[in-house]
C-alpha cells in the first residue's frame, strides 16, 4: 500500500534518514520504535510528504508521491495524521474539528459531513462533547478528537506520531485503547509509540531504527521475544523498567 | 467669573460644535479602523501568499515581489508621522489636479495608516501561532490556501481582537491631527470654539474631557465585548458538562 524506495532525508547538516526502503501492507499494523533523534518521525512525516524526502520515493498506492498539490492533496486525503500534540484547531468544537476537512477537501455537504463527524467522535467515545472547544478538553480527549478528525475522512491509511507521549498518564489508556479499536477493525496503521504493552498486543509488525536506518523490521511477537541486534534488546530492556 | 463658570458657559454654548466634532472624530475613528482592518487583511495575505517550488519563475517573482511591496508599505506608514501623511496625501492630490474632499482624505489616511498597524499585528499573531496548525490542516488534504483561510486566519483574528480595540481608541485621540488639512473633527471645533471666545485653556480643557469621556466609555464597551464572547465559550462549557462523563 505504501512503498518507501531507497529514502534519504536530510535538513542540511547531515542525511536523517539513510536509505531507508520499506512497504506497508493493507490491514497491517506497524510500530516503529526506536531511541529519540532516531528519525521516526522524519519517516513518518514523509510518508504523506509533510517533509519532501532528499533523495528516493514514496510511493502510495500507485501512485508516485511528488510535490505537485492535486497529488498531496490527493494522497494526504487517503493518508491521515495524528500528532504528539494533537493540534487540533482551537477555534472550532470537536465536531467542527472533525467535519471541516470532509467539507472543504471531500465537498461534501454540511449535513453529510456533520454526520461523519459525528459518527466519528461516537466510535472513539465522544458522543457527549460534540460541541466542546479544544481547551475544556482533557488531553486524552483532545488525542481522541484528533483520531476522530483522521477518521471522518475515511483514509486508508493513519500514521500516529508518539500519541501518547505529551497525555498524563491517566489519560494514556483510553488513546491506546481507541487505537487498539481500530487496529481490530483491520484498518492500516503505522505507530510510533513506546508503549511495549500496546505493541505486544496491537502491532503485527515492529521496525526498529537508529540513527536514520530501519535495523530491526520483524513480526512484532519475534521482535519482543528475541530481538537480533544488541542496540534492540538493549532498548527494550531500558523501556521495560 | 470662576474658571468653572467660564467651562459651563463655554460648554452651553459651544456644545452643538462639539457634537459634532465629536461625531465626525467616531465616524473617522470607526470606519478608519474598520477599512484600516480590511486593507491589513488584503496587504497580510498578499504577504503570506504560498510560494511553491514547481511554481513559474514569472509567477513566483511576482508574489515575492508584491510581499517586498507590502512590506515597504508597512515600513512607509509606521515609519512616518500621521500628520506628515495627511499633509503629503491631501496636497499631493490636490497639486496632481484630483480634487478631494477633507473628510475623503482624513478618512483615507486614517484607514491606510490603520492598515499599516494592523498588518503587522496580524503578522504577529500568524507568526504565533504553531506549526502544528498547518501541519494538520495540510495534512487532512487541504490547500495551502484553505488551511490559510479556514485554520489559520480565523485563530489570528479572534487572537487580535484587543489589538482592534486599541487600534480604535488611538485613532479616536490620533484623528485630532487631521485638522491640519481641515476635517471637522473634535479638535477642529475646540480651536473653533476657543479662537471664537478667546478662552483658549477652557476650550482645550473641555476638549480633553470629552475626550477622555469617549475614550473611557469605548474601552468599557470594548472589555463588556470581549467579557460577552468569553461568557459564551463558559456558558458552552457548563452547559456540555451536565451532559459529559
Ligand atoms: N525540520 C528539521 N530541521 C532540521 N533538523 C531536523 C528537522 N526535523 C528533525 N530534525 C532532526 O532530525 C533528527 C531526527 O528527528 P526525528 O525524526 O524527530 O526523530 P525521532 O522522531 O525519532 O525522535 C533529529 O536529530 C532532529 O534534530
Ligand atoms: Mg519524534
Amino acid at each position: 500500500m505504501i512503498t518507501v524506495e531507497n529514502l534519504l532525508k536530510d535538513f542540511g547538516q547531515g542525511p536523517i534518514l539513510k536509505d531507508v526502503n520499506l512497504t506497508f501492507k493493507e490491514g497491517e499494523v506497524t510500530v516503529i520504535m526506536g531511541p529519540s533523534g532516531s528519525g521516526k518521525s522524519t519517516l513518518l512525516r514523509c510518508l504523506n510528504f509533510l517533509e519532501i524526502p532528499t533523495e528516493g520515493q514514496v510511493m502510495f498506492e500507485d501512485i508516485t508521491l511528488i510535490e505537485t498539490p492535486a497529488i498531496l492533496q490527493a494522497v494526504r486525503q487517503e493518508v491521515a495524521m495524528v500528532f504528539q500534540s494533537f493540534y487540533l484547531f482551537n477555534h472550532m468544537t470537536a465536531l467542527e474539528n472533525c467535519s471541516l476537512a470532509p467539507r472543504k477537501v471531500l465537498g461534501l455537504s454540511k449535513e453529510v459531513a456533520s454526520q461523519r463527524a459525528e459518527d466519528a467522535l461516537v466510535e472513539v467515545g465522544l458522543k457527549d462533547f460534540l460541541h466542546r472547544l479544544p481547551k475544556t478538553l482533557s488531553g486524552g480527549q483532545k488525542q481522541r478528537v484528533a483520531i476522530a478528525r483522521a477518521l471522518a475522512m475515511k483514509p486508508k491509511v493513519i500514521l500516529f506520531d508518539e500519541p501518547t507521549s505529551a497525555l498524563d498518564p491517566e489519560n494514556v489508556q483510553e488513546v491506546l485503547q481507541t487505537i487498539a479499536a481500530l487496529a481490530a477493525k483491520k484498518m492500516t496503521l503505522i505507530v510510533v509509540t513506546h508503549e511495549m504493552g500496546f505493541a505486544k498486543k496491537v502491532a503485527d509488525r515492529v521496525i526498529f531504527m537508529d540513527e536514520g536506518n530501519v535495523v530491526e523490521d520483524a513480526k512484532a511477537h519475534s521482535f519482543f521475544i528475541a530481538p537480533k541486534t544488541e542496540r534492540a534488546r538493549n532498548f527494550i530492556k531500558n523501556l521495560s523498567y | 467669573m470662576s474658571f468653572l463658570g467660564r467651562m459651563t458657559a463655554l460648554f452651553i454654548e459651544g456644545y452643538p460644535l462639539l457634537i459634532e466634532g465629536l461625531r465626525s472624530t467616531l465616524l473617522l475613528a470607526i470606519f478608519g479602523t474598520l477599512f484600516g482592518l480590511g486593507i491589513g487583511l488584503i496587504l497580510i495575505t498578499v504577504q503570506k501568499l504560498h510560494v511553491m517550488d514547481q511554481e513559474p519563475f514569472f509567477k513566483k517573482t511576482v508574489k515575492k515581489f508584491n510581499a517586498q511591496l507590502t512590506k515597504m508599505y508597512v515600513a512607509f506608514f509606521r515609519g512616518t508621522p500621521m500628520l506628515v501623511q495627511a499633509m503629503v496625501f491631501y496636497y499631493g492630490l490636490n497639486q496632481m489636479g484630483f480634487r478631494i474632499g477633507f473628510y475623503a482624505a482624513g478618512l483615507t489616511v486614517v484607514s491606510l495608516n490603520t492598515a499599516a498597524y494592523l498588518t503587522e499585528v496580524l503578522k504577529a499573531g500568524l507568526n504565533g501561532l504553531d506549526v502544528g496548525q498547518s501541519e494538520a490542516a495540510l495534512s487532512l488534504g487541504m490547500t495551502h490556501g484553505q488551511t490559510y483561510r479556514l485554520v489559520l486566519l480565523p485563530q489570528a483574528l479572534k487572537n487580535m481582537v484587543p489589538a482592534i480595540g486599541n487600534e480604535l481608541i488611538v485613532n479616536i485621540k490620533d484623528t485630532a491631527v487631521l485638522s491640519v488639512i481641515g476635517v471637522g473633527e473634535l479638535f477642529y471645533m475646540g480651536r473653533a470654539l476657543a479662537s471664537r471666545t478667546f478662552l483658549y485653556t477652557e476650550a482645550f480643557v473641555l476638549v480633553s474631557i470629552v475626550y477622555l469621556i469617549t475614550v473611557l466609555v469605548m474601552v468599557e464597551l470594548l472589555k463588556r465585548i470581549s467579557r460577552l464572547s468569553d461568557k459564551d465559550a463558559s456558558r458552552l462549557l457548563n452547559s456540555q458538562s451536565e451532559v459529559g462523563v
